[in-house]
């Protein structure tokens, strides 16, 4: 049985002061309907995907909340797995499709994250650590921690770090709904302001809000994006209980067994949307996912190998970095961003990777779109 | 601020892990942290090998950490409370 992306929405990134989480949410639900020319009638069940709406919003419930919006009583339940809440829906939807509960199924990811300080954002974001094992951490400071020990064992540099900031925002110029439209030079990247050492502040993704959303079907569809295969894995909650701290062994573990399902390889991927939350994860997903050699991720970027003319395109999107980062919707963008431009037969083979907290969960999906 | 149970239960990991010593394996300097450890910016966050098992601590106030320091756990102020609240101590890093 196929999976296929029917359709796809994908609201603007950024800071949306004149958008509430229910706008953005219904905004990318009906987009995504809309794509798919269907009626809301042909949608069975909702999966809605988000981290901080309880915390930063006071709003719980979110599945009885899109239901509510779209209408027509569908079931809708949220799934919730910090900064891969994303594609932790989209296996839920593709689950649901899979044992034949039901056979179009929508799939919605939406974050409001800037109606809040930055500190009190970095305090939500920092929920998705170990507390009682992590105190004091932030996000910057644990993938901080990973850069310290990539360029330790690796010898990995200031410059490769910045090539890949670099390299997403020229590729963001490409997306009319990334958040920024900036073009940076490896000094400025190299300059900016130190947030978590050796990350400077232009390393990181920035505070956004958006939604995206995707429609999948099990009914026959020729000439769209296929979901070929997906992968699920975990490692432990907090950076000290893992084996290895140069690689993010969920990745890996995700990697193989969608490589496995859709039968490819990651020689054989054109393009891919990664978990680039800070300029080392998306280094590390170069080598975890096999574009790269373990401990070159960074020469590979330097050399222009992840980008147009390159192995592989590494976040044409502009990824999280340029994109920008809402945390619920960005697994659910990766896919629908995919979806569209193998839809549009620039390419054949797509990889997505989304990554919750510190490299805890990873989700890895595999799109083709061969007319097969 | 920690529940009164929640910080009870922490005090048997306090009492477990008070004055061990271990190895500075990676550290980083954190300059943009949660609201409550505001006063503290910068302080340093490390990963320490205490005789084979790694764990994550906070630097003490002021510490300032290399890859390879000898380390030693010590109770600080966990962070800084309002005047209504209790005063909370949490196990951090100072250099030995």
């Amino acid at each position: 049985m196929k999976i296929t992306v029917l359709g796809q929405a994908i609201t603007s990134f950024g800071e949306l002061w004149q958008k509430s989480l229910p706008d953005l949410l219904m905004e990318a639900m009906a987009g995504a309907i809309e794509n798919a020319n269907l009626e809301i009638n042909d949608i069975d069940a909702i999966f809605v995907a988000n981290m901080s709406a309880g915390m930063a919003e006071n709003q719980v419930h979110l599945g009885a909340l899109a239901s509510q919006l779209l209408g027509g009583n569908k079931p809708a339940m949220r799934v919730e797995g910090a900064c891969a809440s994303g594609s932790l829906a989209m296996l839920a939807g593709e689950y649901s499709l899979l044992a034949g509960q039901y056979k179009t199924v929508l799939v919605v990811g939406v974050e409001k994250m800037t109606d809040i300080d930055s500190a009190l954002a970095t305090k939500y974001l920092s929920g998705a650590a170990f507390y009682g094992q992590e105190y004091g951490s932030t996000f910057p400071g644990l993938y901080g921690l990973l850069a310290g020990a990539h360029m330790q064992k690796y010898g990995t540099t200031r410059d490769q770090l910045s090539a890949v900031a670099v390299k997403n925002h020229l590729h963001a110029f490409d997306n009319p709904n990334a958040q920024y439209h900036k073009k940076f030079s490896l000094d400025q990247i190299s300059q900016s302001q130190l947030v978590a050492d050796p990350l400077r502040l232009l390393d990181c993704s920035p505070i956004t809000d958006g939604a995206a959303a995707v429609v999948l079907t099990t009914k026959v569809a020729k000439g769209l994006a296929k979901i070929s295969g997906f992968g699920h894995g975990q490692d432990s909650l907090d950076l000290a209980g893992r084996k290895s701290l140069t690689s993010l062994e969920a990745t890996k573990l995700a990697a193989d067994h969608a490589y496995a399902m859709a039968d490819l390889s990651a020689k054989q991927i054109q393009v891919a949307e990664v978990h680039d939350c800070f300029t080392i994860a998306e280094i590390l997903a170069y080598e975890d996912l096999g574009f790269a050699k373990v401990g070159e991720g960074g020469k590979s970027v330097a050399a222009d190998q992840m980008t147009y003319g390159g192995q592989v395109v590494v976040n044409p999107s502009g990824g999280l970095k340029a994109g920008g980062h809402p945390v619920g919707a960005t697994g659910v963008k990766q896919i629908a961003y995919l979806a569209k431009i193998l839809a549009q037969g620039q390419f054949e083979t797509a990889l997505a990777h989304n990554v919750g907290g510190s490299g805890a969960t990873s989700v890895v999906h595999i799109l083709t779109n061969k007319n097969d | 601020m920690t529940k009164p149970a929640g910080y009870l239960r922490d005090r048997s990991e306090v009492a477990n892990w008070l004055g061990q010593q271990g190895q500075v394996l990676l550290v980083t300097t954190i300059r943009t942290s949660s609201p409550e450890l505001n006063y503290l910016t910068p302080y340093d966050y490390a990963v320490v090998d205490f005789a084979g098992q790694k764990k994550e601590f906070m630097a003490a106030a002021g510490e300032k950490l290399e890859v390879g320091d000898k380390v030693k756990l010590v109770l600080r102020k966990k962070f800084q409370p309002d005047a209504s609240s209790l005063i909370e101590y949490s196990l951090k890093l100072i250099k030995v």
